[in-house]
C-alpha cells in the first residue's frame, strides 16, 4: 500500500465519522427542528474555514455493552475557523450520536477547546445540545477520575473549572440549542452570553421525571427550563432566538462587537453614518413632563450609527435596556432606564442585568454610555421585603461602575432620583463625562418633602400651611431650578442641545479613546456583591 | 491679652469638651431611651479601651442659608477617627444620632470618605457605624454632588478586595446609605432598632416596619451577622476582626489558642449516623473539631441548608463551608449558592484557607426554585470555587451526590485535597438507577419475573461493588473520624505557603 492509497482508506473512515451517528440519527435531528453539530459549524463560520480537530477520538472502554456500540468523536465536533475573518475555536454536542451524552473524552475535548482559547487569547463559542451524562460512562471509567492530562483536575471538572478561569480573558458564548440538564447547563451558563431557542432549549437543574419523583409535581420541560422563562423570567439568556439558525447568525454578529480577548478593543468599522449627523427628532421625543413615558429605544436609534442597536436580555426587566451598538464605527455598550416600562424604575432584576453587562464591557474594553430617566427605586414592600434582598441587588451597579476602567459618559434625558443616581454613575464614581438635556430634572430630595423638613416649624405656625407650601415649593423649584443647579454645583458639564448628543458623543469618546489604566492598588480580585 | 500655651490649650479642651457631648444631654437621653449606644459609647465599646484616636472634631457644616445654620453640629453629625481592636489598628466611623438626627451632609461625608481613604492607604481595616436618618435636606438640596455617598461607594468600591470593611447598622439606614452599606463585607444588623431598605416607605407602613432587621436576617440576606443588642453587635464585630488579616497581603500569624492540635475526639465516632437518611447537629461536628469550640457564624439564620463562617485549627484562621443535614436534608439550593460564593470569595482575597464539610444530596429540585434562576445563581458556587487559590480541603462526611461536588467541590475545581470518612456516598445516583439505565434492554428482554428479578439482583450487587470502588477511589484519605482534628490541623500546615497563578486580566464576569 502506498500513501495514496492509506490516505484513500482513511478519507473513506473519515467520511463515516462524519456522518456522526448515522442517516437516521440526522434525520430525527432535523425532524426536531435541529441542525447536526457539523451543520451548526458550517453556519457559524465564515464559509469553508471550519477545520474540525480530534475527529478520530473514541469513547473509553466501560466494560459495558455500550462498548460494542459506534460513537464517532464521542459526540462532540471541536475546532476552529474564522467569524468575519477573526479565529475563533468552538465545540458542539452531536446529538445523533447517543444524544450528545456527556462522558470522559467528549468533556476532555471540550476542555480542550476552553483552555486553547484562553492560551491563543480568542473567543470561544460552545454549542450545548446533549442528554446529560453517559451514566455507563460515569460507572464504567467514572468520571471522578483524574484520566487524560491533569493530574489534579480530571478532565470533567475542566469542563467546570475552565468557564471561570477563561472569564474575563476571553469573549465565552454559548449557544443553549437542545436540552442541557444539570451538569451539562452549568458549564455553558457560565459564559459571558447565552442564546437560548424556542421550543428546543431546556436548561434547568432538574428534569420534569426527577421532579415528579421527588416533589410529586407535575411540571412541563418549558415552565421549568424552557427559552420562553430564561429570557423573560429567570434572566440567564440574553438572546431568545426562533431557530438554529436564528441563534447562529446572533452568535456571529455578536461577535463582531467583541474583541477577541481582554487586552484587544474591539474591531473598529466603517459604517457609513456620519459622525456629525444632528438629529431634529431628538428634541421632540422627551416631554419635558416628567410623568409622560417614551420608549428610549426611539433615542438610542436616532444617536448610533445607522440606528443599529444590539440590544441583550431585551425580555428580561425591560425597565433598563442594554445592548451593543456603534458610534462612528466604534463599538459601545448602552445602558438607558426605558420610561415606557414601569416609568424605567429600577429593582431587584435591572440591577442584576445592569451589573453584569457593566462588569463585561469593562472586561472586554468597550466604552459604556448612560442614557438616565429613571425615577429610582420605587417604594413598595414587594421590592423592599422580598427573598431575593434588593440591597444585595441595588449595590451590584453602584459597584460595576466604580470598579470599571473603560471610558463612561453619562447623558441624562430627564429625571434622575434618590439613589438612582448612584446606580447610573456620577462623575465621582469614575464616570469621565456628563451631559444633561434640557429637560434634565436631578434630585437628591424631593422638593416638597425637603420644604417640610427645613421649615418644619414655620409650617406648623403658617396661618394656611397648604397656601404657605405651595408658595414656598414655587420659591424653592424656581431657586433650585433644573438642570441649572446641576451646572451650577458641577454634577454635569454642560446642558447641551438634544440634537447634539451623537456628535457630542462621538466626540468624547474620541478624547477618551486613548484613556489610560487608572492606577489601582494590587488585590487577587475584587468582591462584588454576588 | 496674651496667653500661656496652657491656658490656650485649656481653653480648646473647654470646647472640646462641649462639642464630645454631641447633639447634647437631652438627645443622648433620647437615644439612650432607644436601647441605643451613642456614637461615641460605641466607639469606645468596639475598640480596646484609651485606643480611640479622634479627627476632624472640629469640622463644622457647610453653610446652607437656612434656619439650621445658627446652631452648633458638633462634627457635623459623625465621628471619625482610628483606634486599635485587640491591639491591631483598624479606622472607624460613627454617625451621631444626637447631631441632626445623624444625617449626611457635605461635610459629614467628606470625615467618612477621609478615614477610607486613609484606611485604604495605610492597608487596614475599617468598620463603620451606621445610624443616620439619611440625606439632610437643607444641605442635599443644593450641595448634592460635593460629598455624598456617592464618594463613599467610590472608595468602598476601590478598598475591595483589599481591606476588610464592616458596616454595623444600628439605627436607620436608608436610601444611598442602604447601598453603601451594602457594599460592605458584612453588614451587621441589630434586633428592634436597625432597619435598612432602599426606596421610601410606602403609605401603611413605617421605616422600620419595612427594613426590619429580622426580616432582612431571615428573609432577604442583605445582612452577615444578626445581633441582640449594640452591646452583642460590638463584641461580635471583635470578634471577627479577629479572625481576619488586615489587608489581602497580610497572612495573619498563628494564634495560640491553648487547644492541643493532636486533640482525638471520641464523640465523632458515633455522632452521625449511618442511614444517611437521618440528620445530626453539623454545629456539633463542627465545635469537636476547631480550636476551644469557637465558630463565627456569617449570615445564620438565612439560608440555613448551608453553614458559613471563620473558625480556627491549630491558631490559623480558616473559613468553613458545611452542609446542614438538620434544613432541608442538606440540599443546596439557589439563596445557599449565593451564601456560599460570596464566602469563598471573601476568604480567598484575604488569604484564608477553605474547608468544606460535605453531606449534600445535590441542589434541591423544585419548581420554585428554577423559575428563580437556580442554574444562573447556582453556577456561582462552580465560579468561587474554580477561581478560589487559597488552600482548599474538602472532607467528605456522608452524602456527596451530584451538582452537591460542584459546591463541595474536592479536587473537583482546583482544590487540594478531597478525604472522607468512612460514610461515603458518591456519585449521580444510587446502583439501582444505573442498573436501570445501563441494562434496561437486558432486563426488559428476560420474560420471566422471577429470573428477571434474579438478574437484577445479580446486576445491582455488581454495580455496588463497582461503586464502592469507584468511590473508594475518588477519596485521597479515608480518616478516622477521632483525628479529624489532628488531620486538618496539619494538613493546613502543609499547605500554608500555596502559590498559584491565574491568567491575567482585568476581573472575570462572574454571574451575579
Amino acid at each position: 500500500m502506498d500513501m495514496q492509497q492509506k490516505l484513500q482508506e482513511l478519507n473513506e473512515k473519515r467520511k463515516v465519522l462524519e456522518q456522526g451517528g448515522g442517516a437516521k440519527e440526522i434525520e430525527r435531528q432535523h425532524s426536531m427542528t435541529k441542525l447536526t453539530a457539523w451543520e451548526r459549524m458550517e453556519l457559524l463560520f465564515d464559509s469553508g474555514t471550519f477545520r474540525e480537530l480530534n475527529i478520530w477520538s473514541v469513547p473509553l472502554k466501560t466494560s459495558f455493552d455500550i462498548d460494542d456500540r459506534n460513537l464517532p468523536r464521542d459526540a462532540v465536533v471541536i475546532g476552529y475557523g474564522e467569524v468575519h475573518g477573526r479565529p475563533v475555536l468552538s465545540y458542539g454536542h452531536d446529538f445523533t450520536a447517543l444524544a450528545g451524552t456527556q462522558a470522559v473524552v467528549q468533556n476532555s475535548k471540550v476542555a480542550k477547546i476552553m483552555q486553547r482559547a484562553v492560551v491563543e487569547g480568542i473567543p470561544f463559542v460552545g454549542m450545548a445540545d446533549s442528554g446529560g451524562v453517559r451514566i455507563h460512562d460515569m460507572f464504567g471509567r467514572s468520571g471522578f477520575r483524574p484520566l487524560i492530562r491533569g493530574c489534579t483536575i480530571a478532565e470533567a471538572g475542566h469542563l467546570m473549572y475552565s468557564p471561570p478561569i477563561a472569564s474575563g480573558v476571553v469573549p465565552q458564548i454559548s449557544l443553549m440549542i437542545g436540552p442541557c440538564y444539570a451538569g451539562s447547563a452549568y458549564s455553558p451558563i457560565m459564559a459571558d452570553f447565552v442564546i437560548m431557542c424556542k421550543g428546543t432549549s431546556y436548561m434547568s437543574v432538574a428534569s420534569p421525571p426527577l421532579l415528579k419523583a421527588v416533589t410529586s409535581v407535575d411540571a412541563t420541560q418549558e415552565e421549568i427550563g424552557g427559552a420562553w422563562l430564561h429570557a423573560t423570567t429567570t434572566g440567564s439568556c440574553d438572546f431568545f432566538v426562533e431557530s438554529d439558525e436564528e441563534a447562529i447568525a446572533r452568535c456571529r454578529e455578536l461577535l463582531s462587537f467583541l474583541p477577541s480577548n481582554w487586552k484587544e478593543k474591539p474591531p473598529r468599522v466603517d459604517t457609513g453614518d456620519d459622525p456629525n449627523r444632528r438629529e431634529e427628532k431628538l428634541l421632540h421625543i422627551v416631554s419635558l413632563d416628567a410623568s409622560l413615558p417614551y420608549d428610549v429605544h426611539d433615542v438610542i436609534s436616532q444617536v448610533v450609527d445607522n440606528g443599529h442597536f444590539f440590544e441583550l436580555q431585551s425580555l428580561f426587566a425591560p425597565n433598563l435596556v442594554i445592548g451593543l451598538s456603534r458610534l462612528a464605527g466604534q463599538v459601545v455598550g448602552i445602558v438607558a432606564n426605558n420610561p415606557a416600562v414601569a416609568a424605567g424604575s429600577l429593582d431587584v432584576n435591572t440591577s442584576d442585568k445592569e451589573a453584569r453587562f457593566i462588569r463585561c464591557c469593562d472586561a472586554f474594553n468597550i466604552p459604556l454610555i448612560f442614557l438616565v430617566d429613571t425615577p429610582g427605586f420605587l417604594p413598595g414592600k414587594e421590592q423592599e421585603q422580598s427573598r431575593e434582598g434588593l440591597e444585595r441587588h441595588a449595590a451590584k451597579p453602584v459597584f460595576a461602575i466604580c470598579e470599571s476602567t473603560v471610558p463612561k459618559i453619562v447623558v441624562y434625558l430627564r429625571k434622575c432620583y434618590g439613589a438612582g443616581r448612584l446606580v447610573m454613575g456620577t462623575e465621582r464614581m469614575g464616570v469621565d463625562a456628563v451631559y444633561a438635556w434640557p429637560s434634565a430634572e436631578l434630585r437628591v430630595v424631593d422638593i416638597e418633602a425637603a420644604i417640610k423638613e427645613i421649615h418644619r416649624k414655620d409650617l406648623t405656625s403658617a396661618e394656611n400651611p397648604e397656601q404657605w407650601l405651595a408658595e414656598k415649593v414655587k420659591e424653592f423649584s424656581e431657586r433650585f431650578a433644573e438642570p441649572d443647579l446641576s451646572g451650577a454645583i458641577q454634577t454635569v458639564e454642560d446642558i447641551i442641545d438634544p440634537q447634539e448628543t451623537r456628535p457630542l458623543l462621538i466626540k468624547t469618546l474620541k478624547r477618551l479613546s486613548g484613556k489610560l489604566e487608572p492606577a489601582r492598588p494590587w488585590r487577587k480580585h475584587s468582591l462584588v456583591p454576588l | 491679652m496674651a496667653q500661656t500655651m496652657a491656658q490656650k490649650f485649656q481653653e480648646l479642651k473647654e470646647i472640646e469638651k462641649r462639642l464630645k457631648q454631641g447633639g447634647g444631654i437631652a438627645e443622648i437621653e433620647k437615644q439612650h431611651s432607644k436601647g441605643k449606644l451613642t456614637a461615641r459609647e460605641r466607639v469606645e465599646k468596639l475598640l480596646d479601651p484609651g485606643s480611640f484616636q479622634e479627627l476632624d472634631l472640629w469640622c463644622s457644616s457647610l453653610e446652607t442659608g437656612f434656619p439650621i445654620d445658627a446652631e452648633e453640629h458638633p462634627g457635623d453629625g459623625v465621628i471619625v477617627g482610628y483606634g486599635e481592636v485587640n491591639s491591631r489598628t483598624v479606622f472607624v466611623w460613627s454617625q451621631d444620632a444626637t447631631v441632626l438626627r445623624g444625617t449626611i451632609a457635605t461635610v459629614h461625608t467628606r470625615k467618612i470618605v477621609m478615614v477610607m481613604e486613609k484606611a485604604l492607604q495605610a492597608r487596614v481595616p475599617i468598620v463603620g457605624i451606621i445610624d443616620s436618618e439619611g440625606l439632610r435636606a437643607e444641605d442635599s438640596i443644593q450641595y448634592s454632588r460635593f460629598f455624598s455617598p456617592e464618594a463613599m461607594c467610590y472608595f468602598q468600591v476601590m478598598s475591595s478586595g483589599i481591606i476588610p470593611q464592616i458596616a454595623l447598622v444600628m439605627g436607620p439606614c436608608t436610601g444611598e446609605m442602604a447601598l453603601s452599606a451594602s457594599l460592605a463585607n458584612f453588614v451587621f444588623l441589630v434586633r428592634g432598632t436597625s432597619y435598612m431598605h432602599v426606596a421610601t416607605s410606602p403609605a401603611g407602613i413605617t421605616s422600620e416596619e419595612l427594613g426590619e432587621a429580622w426580616m432582612h436576617a431571615k428573609t432577604t440576606g442583605c445582612y452577615d451577622v444578626f445581633a441582640e443588642d449594640d452591646e452583642d453587635c460590638l463584641q461580635k464585630c471583635r470578634e471577627l476582626l479577629s479572625f481576619l488579616p488586615s489587608n489581602s497581603k497580610e497572612i495573619l500569624p498563628l494564634l495560640d489558642t491553648m487547644d492541643d492540635p493532636n486533640r482525638r475526639e471520641e464523640e465523632l465516632l458515633d455522632l452521625v449516623p449511618v442511614d444517611s437518611s437521618k440528620p445530626y447537629s453539623m454545629y456539633k461536628l463542627i465545635s469537636l473539631i476547631v480550636d476551644n469550640e469557637q465558630f463565627l457564624e456569617i449570615r445564620r439564620y438565612w439560608a440555613r441548608n448551608l453553614i458559613v463562617g471563620f473558625t480556627r485549627l491549630g491558631g490559623r484562621t480558616v473559613g468553613i463551608l458545611a452542609n446542614n443535614p438538620q434544613d432541608k436534608g442538606g440540599c443546596m439550593n439557589l439563596d445557599a449558592a449565593d451564601k456560599l460564593a460570596r464566602h469563598v470569595r471573601f476568604c480567598d482575597a484575604f488569604n484564608i484557607p477553605l474547608l468544606w464539610i460535605a453531606d449534600t444530596p445535590a441542589f434541591l429540585p423544585a419548581v420554585d426554585e428554577e423559575t428563580r434562576g437556580l442554574i444562573r445563581h447556582g453556577c456561582k458556587v462552580i465560579f468561587a470555587n474554580s477561581e478560589a487559590t487559597v488552600p482548599q480541603i474538602t472532607i467528605a462526611i456522608r452524602k456527596l451526590y451530584g451538582g452537591g461536588g460542584l459546591a463541595m467541590p474536592g479536587m473537583m475545581l482546583g482544590g487540594d485535597m478531597l478525604v472522607s470518612w468512612p460514610l461515603l456516598e458518591r456519585g449521580l445516583m444510587g446502583p439501582e438507577g444505573a442498573v436501570s439505565i445501563i441494562y434496561r434492554k437486558e432486563l426488559s428482554s428476560i420474560k420471566d419475573d422471577t429470573a428477571r428479578a434474579e438478574q437484577e439482583r445479580k446486576r445491582v450487587k455488581e454495580m455496588a461493588d463497582r461503586l464502592d470502588l469507584l468511590q473508594r477511589e475518588s477519596s485521597q484519605e479515608f480518616l478516622d473520624p477521632r483525628d479529624t482534628r489532628p488531620f486538618l490541623i496539619k494538613a493546613f500546615k502543609a499547605l500554608a505557603n500555596k502559590q498559584q497563578e491565574l491568567p491575567q486580566r482585568r476581573h472575570e464576569n462572574i454571574r451575579l
